[in-house]
């Protein structure tokens, strides 16, 4: 037993072979965010990278003050319901108190009067959870990336993508635009209601255990890519999991997603055999064109070479 | 660039209740077609030609912004100078539904550096390294409205 790999949210069912498709279902119970045992150490984490880069970590539009009012409000609403031993929301009609007992830290604050808080209120709801916080707004039927804090990103630059929409920001992915796929994902978002949150997962392959995979620091964590072989993927090579979790927000209109992202070395993920076999028909099943989108190119011969290995082991290495 | 209000040809949309035709003389060659279609003396068009920048032409922006709902735009020109001119008008209030633009010519292309956010002005090269950080970035087509910038991959 290993609380990792328990908690780890797998994301290849028994059949399906990796595809793009709307892979949403609705989110029970309905949470935003969720706290894990590596919580101090990620808000540390996310805190030092926005006192450090701010500008790259956190970026919002004017005019999205209502949604990201709104937005911290839920985030620290939930983050005391699904917490209340550690985190606590006390509200009087506009005057609030939040407490957070793992930074030992309170704050009292009056909603809609950003003169109370350190920093905007998305900004500031996400350096209590563990979670990247991304506001989309509706406007004449579109989805636009108004503001965000990302401190955790797969390869994406919220300086970069903020202020696009919906089909700008997936227009690189392979295959995204065929079959009317991008128009099935949009559609579904833009009816999204309030009160019937969703949930999807995400993944990707990183090198060394890293959750700051930023395209800012490539130069740092993307040429340990050149490192991997079938000696050292087990424990170099992880599968990163986004857990992205989408709310409407009701006064606003605005689309919430909360990402949390969860790694596991390969070594952790053989451990269950049915895992291994999944992950490896998905990794040998992806076109080059998918490859190299997703970064995986460059180790993808030594890693499964590794697979292959433990596959004829029975999980260990033949 | 493409998207929403940028065109590869202009198109001649009919039943407008105005249209205005914004051109230099690079641009003359794709604006004279549809002027020479729209121009049938029942449908009030005016044909404009700009020189300078449009940033230095307050009386231009008055005009625009001016003209009633239903006007169609159409702008063709040297592509540094229909940028500005085609943030003009949005800026003024003409949607991308309501105007056509056209660049002409060789372009400069602009790129997001991935790393330190630098914006490059390159040509047709595919490979171009930062100047502000020196990494080799691959231009892609990913494209940025807001910076007006594509995006420069980070090669490792």
């Amino acid at each position: 037993m290993d609380p990792l790999v328990d908690r780890f949210p797998f994301p290849f069912g028994e059949k399906a072979p990796h595809r793009y498709s709307n892979n949403s279902v609705p989110l029970d119970p309905p949470l935003s965010v969720e706290v894990t045992p590596t919580y101090r150490e990620e808000v540390e984490l996310k805190r030092r990278l926005l006192r450090e880069v701010h500008s790259r970590c956190y970026r919002s539009l004017p005019g999205t003050e209502e949604a990201q009012w709104e937005a911290a409000q839920l985030v620290l609403d939930h983050l005391a319901g699904h917490a209340p031993e550690r985190f606590r929301l006390k509200q009087e009609e506009d005057r609030r108190i939040f407490v957070n007992r793992v930074m030992e830290e309170r704050r009292e604050f009056t909603f809609r009067d950003a003169s109370t808080l350190p920093c905007e209120p998305l900004d500031f709801a996400g350096r209590h959870v563990q979670e990247d916080l991304i506001l989309m707004a509706q406007k004449d039927g579109e989805l636009i990336l108004e503001a965000g804090q990302l401190c955790f990103p797969a390869n994406w630059s919220l300086a970069f993508k903020l202020g696009m929409t919906f089909r700008e920001i997936h227009e690189p992915i392979p295959g995204f635009n065929e079959g009317g796929l991008s128009d099935q994902i949009e559609r579904f978002l833009l009816r999204m209601e309030a009160g019937r949150p969703w949930v999807r997962r995400n993944w990707s392959l990183t090198v060394g255990r890293h959750l700051d995979t930023s395209p800012e620091t490539i130069h740092r964590w993307g040429r340990q890519k050149k490192e991997v072989t079938p000696e050292n993927a087990g424990s170099l090579v992880h599968l990163r999991v986004e857990v992205q979790k989408l709310f409407r927000l009701p006064r606003s209109h605005a689309v919430l997603f909360t990402i949390h992202t969860h790694l596991l070395p390969l070594e952790k993920l053989a451990r269950r055999l049915e895992w291994l076999e999944r992950f490896h028909r998905v990794v040998t099943t992806l076109s080059d064109e998918i490859l190299k989108y997703k970064g995986i190119l460059e180790f993808h011969e030594p890693m499964v070479r590794y697979l292959e290995g433990l596959r004829a082991g029975g999980g260990r290495k033949a | 660039m493409t998207g929403r209000g940028w065109t590869e040809s202009l198109t001649v949309v009919p039943g407008r209740r105005k249209y205005i035709l914004l051109t230099d003389s690079e641009g003359y060659g794709e604006i004279q077609p549809v002027w020479e279609s729209l121009n049938d003396g029942e449908v009030p068009i005016e044909l404009r030609f700009f020189q300078d920048s449009p940033h230095l032409d307050k009386g231009l922006e008055d005009w625009l912004s001016a003209q009633k709902m239903g006007t169609c735009l159409y702008i063709a020109g040297k592509w540094e100078r229909v940028k500005p001119l085609f943030r003009l008008a949005e800026r003024v209030g003409f949607t991308e539904e309501e105007m056509q633009v056209k660049g002409v010519g060789p372009r400069e292309k602009r790129v997001f550096c991935a790393r330190c956010h630098t914006i490059n002005r390159a040509g047709e090269d595919a490979e171009i390294p930062c100047r502000e950080c020196g990494e080799k970035l691959e231009v892609s087509s990913h494209y940025s409205r807001l910076h007006d910038a594509c995006y420069g991959f980070v090669i490792i």
